[in-house]
């Protein structure tokens, strides 16, 4: 495969790849059973794959590669 | 002076003594001393040599029936000086907040505060020879004013209390240290309320054995070894002594210690650095307290040189690429192949370690083995368990340090997958980068008002007995996040203080158990 064509495919992998991982998480934590079962970043904070991250970690990262 | 329960001459034990201390590590040694400067006449039992034997450390094998944990006669030592003879020296006094109760922990607080404490802060300081306790303050944590404190622990060179006593009990008269005596039965008065007689062996397998007669007696063996004793001393109580509740052996609690996440860290590494919950994070989140470490370990710095080289990535690249999965993609042939491989090892990496102070478990206890030892004892059976309140308190401090990092700009934290998990896979001792725990056995005696909550009262009487104390971390009544040594020592300086105003003002009563005993 052409390289330019390789980046696209990873970055639309990647790109699909983060959004979900990011929804899992915010579900994850508004839905959680109980207090003791999940831990719940604060307002501003995100936990997506087990990284803390800031609100504006997560704009950054959602378009890092477009 | 000091005498060989093997060889002495047995007569020496025809008089009463005031105090029969049983166990000579920091606990024994430092009530020994306390009541020997009272003008009072003390026994000092130790079950093993002045120095290292075999046949007395083989004493303290035993079974592992719950979590993963250590060979039990690895992280401690029976013989003079105890465990003081491998300590590493780090000392901290629990928190004032360690001592109050919270609705979110069953059982927690002390009968006693921490302030009531203080007059032996400065002679415990002296005993292990540390530095003053301002030089290390707790410290405000900038950006995180609620939630943490900066913390370090002092120092002791560390004392061994071996080499420190030794020389003062072998020219004492007032302290009888007697090595080599194995503490085999407790004899009580009909009453059984009253500890008359403590029987000894030696290891000479035709020793029938030996008594001794005090107003006052004190197990100081251990953390482990004073629950057991207790459980196996069943010649007149069926269920063991001082547990008529079944609380002897409960509650057992380790610092379990773990590495909780990794690291990114935005602006190079910073230096290693320790941290603690402040009281309002720990009320507001219903936390247990801990020691929170975050961990530098990046490439030395000719290392990080050529890694730079070879990728220039900026510090978001390197976090879409953490946690976004990504392959390490700098471009540099051979090189970035190579540090794609070292790249977790790169000067901004680092972990997050955490230090707990473990949940009050009844479930987590001392057993008996069906396995005995030499003296028909049954050796130990360790059931630890971590409570649903442990895996919560690393969870979301966690979470607040990974809020705290993003938050100042000093890097990004991911929380391990184990303690994410549900349940949460808590690791073993074989996992690489988990300690697991730190070798400190508390709370299996602990201190309580109610001797249904607890076997010694505030004073580390047992409940239930007129002349039985206990002395060490099993009485702590929860464990907190410091190591247990300076807390051992301190409550050690207030047991002879009790003891000797006690014996001073009343009479203990004796009534010649020598004319009623059986041989021993």
């Amino acid at each position: 495969m052409h390289i330019y064509m390789r980046k696209v495919d990873y970055i639309m992998k990647t790109r699909r790849g983060f959004f979900r991982l990011l929804l899992s998480g915010l579900l994850a934590s508004r839905f959680a059973p109980a207090a003791w079962a999940s831990p719940v970043p604060e307002k501003g904070f995100h936990m997506v794959n087990g990284w803390i991250l800031t609100d504006s970690d997560v704009e950054v990262l959602s378009r890092y590669e477009s | 002076m000091i005498v060989d329960a093997g060889v002495v001459d047995r007569t020496l034990f025809s008089r009463v003594f005031d105090v029969c201390v049983v166990g000579a590590g920091p606990a024994g040694i430092t009530l020994a001393e306390s009541l020997a400067a009272q003008n009072l006449d003390v026994a000092l039992m130790e079950a093993g040599d002045l120095e290292f034997t075999s046949e007395s450390q083989e004493l303290y094998e035993g079974d592992i029936v719950g979590m993963d944990y250590f060979d039990l006669d690895v992280p401690r030592l029976r013989f003079f000086g105890g465990t003081s003879n491998h300590w590493d020296g780090r000392s901290r006094s629990l928190d004032p907040h360690d001592f109050r109760p919270h609705p979110w922990h069953a059982l927690s607080g002390w009968p006693v505060t921490a302030a009531e404490l203080d007059p032996w802060r400065a002679k415990t300081d002296e005993i292990l020879d540390l530095p003053p306790r301002d030089v290390f303050p707790d410290e405000i944590v900038e950006g995180a004013e609620d939630d943490l404190r900066s913390i370090r622990f002092r120092r002791s060179p560390p004392t061994r209390f071996n080499t420190k006593y030794r020389d003062g009990m072998a020219a004492s008269g007032r302290i009888t240290l007697v090595v080599n005596a194995n503490l085999v039965d407790l004899r009580l008065n009909e009453a059984l309320t009253t500890v008359e007689t403590a029987v000894f062996r030696s290891y000479d397998p035709d020793d029938t054995g030996f008594t001794v007669r005090a107003r006052a007696f004190c197990l100081c063996m251990g953390g482990l070894e004073n629950p057991r004793f207790l459980l196996n001393a069943r010649s007149q109580m069926p269920a063991g002594i001082g547990n008529a509740h079944d609380q002897v052996g409960r509650y057992f609690s380790e610092h379990p210690t773990y590495r909780i996440g990794e690291v990114l860290f935005e602006n190079g590494a910073p230096k290693s650095r320790g941290y603690a919950p402040t009281p309002e994070m720990m009320d507001r989140l219903e936390v247990l307290n801990s020691n929170i470490l975050l961990l530098s370990e990046g490439l030395d710095p000719g290392t990080e040189a050529l890694r730079s080289l070879a990728c220039s990535a900026d510090f978001m690249e390197e976090l879409a690429r953490k946690v976004l999965g990504r392959g390490f993609d700098c471009g540099v042939g051979g090189l970035s192949a190579y540090f794609e491989v070292r790249r977790s090892e790169a000067w901004h990496h680092g972990g997050l370690g955490i230090i707990i102070e473990q949940a009050l478990n009844p479930d987590s206890r001392v057993l008996l083995s069906d396995r005995r030892d030499r003296f028909g004892h049954q050796r130990i059976a360790l059931d630890w368990r971590l409570a649903p309140l442990d895996i919560h308190t690393m969870r979301e401090t966690a979470v607040v340090m990974g809020q705290y990092l993003a938050s100042e700009g000093i890097g990004r934290l991911q929380v391990a997958d184990w303690l994410l998990a549900e349940p949460a896979r808590v690791p073993g001792l074989w996992d690489e980068g988990h300690e697991v725990a730190l070798s400190h056995h508390m709370c299996t005696t602990r201190m309580s008002d109610s001797p249904k909550e607890g076997v010694v009262d505030r004073n580390c009487r047992v409940h239930g007995m007129e002349n039985l104390y206990i002395g060490g971390s099993s009485v702590f009544a929860t464990g907190g996040h410091a190591n247990p040594t300076w807390t051992i020592v301190i409550l050690a300086l207030r047991l002879g203080d009790h003891l000797g105003r006690n014996l001073s003002e009343h009479a203990l009563k004796v009534d010649d158990p020598a004319e009623r005993l059986e041989p021993a």
